[in-house]
């Protein structure tokens, strides 16, 4: 939606998603979306991105767990410490979509 | 038309995940007079998992929780008057100015929306209470007919004012809690929608997804905090809502009297 008129919008905020099971990635990124963020999906690893207010990565799995856990950090906000204060920085596996709503708001509120 | 409903691919596999489920349905359980503990809670589960003592924190009532209540018939809740508070508080009485701010109608609804809560706590302490059981209660052959081909008819008349709707039972189901939202001016989250409805997370996401694009479902900033977002009906979506209802209480009385007629 278009912002009220006289109110400059704010530019989408963009989530980057780096090596996440096809999956995963698509309820992520429904949800993302309907909050107003850009998506990029990127492969495992190393990889250029365009500038990301968020990204989601999962780590290597743990011997015995069944599915590894998801990093979330901040590359552009510097949200780190934030996320983390609100126990959001690793996101189980599989993630619960009230954590991954709590974790796109509190990144969307950071100014 | 929206294609939100085509669940065969991903939600088969990962709709048996945790991914946003809501698990079971809160409990609060409401002691009688002198109980022992009378804000433990069981099986809410909040951000941080469940609980582990199973604890309300003093003053809250979290949203969506269904109370179980112990002890019916001493509650010592006054149903006439709630009811009579909240019709004085819809009216503009208690200073409230009728045709005053939307801050002062918002503050009248959510006040009269605790207030059916209330009654409707009551009216199932009573109903538990009673020595004759809600479903033993004689209802006509010909008036439950009329209900059925009332809904038959009030189906018909979602295509008619919803046209961008697709029939699936969840779009309809978010549709029916954001219309409600709306009149009660409550900020709807992404959660709190997939839980109305009542289909695995990614599957509501999908639809809500589908709606949003459709317009039928827009984002609306908090007002509390302009930076966060919730979900809200269109403001023409919610006046079709509205004109299908009125159609359909119609329909429903005319179906009914041609009952009571032939009866």
């Amino acid at each position: 939606m278009a912002g009220h008129a006289g109110v400059a919008a704010r530019p989408p905020l963009r989530l980057a998603l780096f090596g996440l099971p096809p999956a995963l990635v698509e309820p992520v990124a429904m949800l993302a979306e309907i909050l107003g963020w850009v998506v990029f999906e990127a492969p495992p690893g190393p990889a250029m991105l365009p500038p990301a207010d968020l990204c989601l990565a999962m780590l290597p799995a743990d011997a015995g767990a069944p599915l590894p856990p998801i990093a979330v950090w901040s590359p552009d906000k510097h949200l780190n410490e934030h996320i983390s204060s609100h126990g959001l920085s690793i996101l189980e596996q599989p993630p619960c979509i009230q954590h991954l709503e709590q974790l796109l708001q509190i990144s969307a509120d950071w100014p | 038309m929206m294609d939100a409903g085509q669940d065969a691919g991903f939600s088969q596999g990962f709709g048996s995940s945790d991914f946003g489920q809501a698990g079971p349905i809160p409990v609060v359980r409401i002691a009688p007079a002198r109980p022992p503990d009378d804000t433990r809670i069981n099986n809410l589960h909040g951000p941080g998992g469940p609980d582990p003592d199973g604890v309300v924190p003093d003053g809250m009532v979290p949203h969506g929780i269904v109370v179980e209540a112990i002890g019916a018939g001493r509650s010592g809740l006054d149903l006439l008057a709630l009811q009579a508070l909240a019709g004085q508080m819809r009216s503009g009485q208690f200073g409230v100015d009728p045709g005053g701010s939307e801050q002062a109608m918002t503050i009248a609804r959510q006040v009269a929306d605790m207030a059916q809560g209330l009654a409707a706590l009551a009216d199932r302490l009573v109903g538990q209470g009673s020595a004759v059981p809600a479903e033993t209660i004689e209802v006509a052959e010909g008036d439950c007919v009329a209900f059925l081909e009332s809904q038959f008819r009030i189906r018909r008349l979602r295509a008619r004012h919803l046209p961008a709707l697709s029939l699936g039972e969840p779009a309809w189901d978010i549709l029916l809690d954001l219309a409600v939202a709306q009149y009660w001016r409550r900020e709807t989250s992404v959660t709190s929608l997939c839980i109305a409805a009542d289909v695995p997370s990614t599957t509501a996401l999908r639809w809500i997804n589908s709606m949003t694009r459709e317009g039928l479902i827009v984002r609306r900033p908090c007002q509390r905090d302009g930076r966060r977002s919730f979900l809200a009906i269109a403001p023409e979506t919610y006046q079709a809502m509205l004109a299908m209802a009125a159609d359909s209480l119609r329909t429903e009385q005319r179906v009914r009297a041609r009952y009571q007629r032939a009866a």
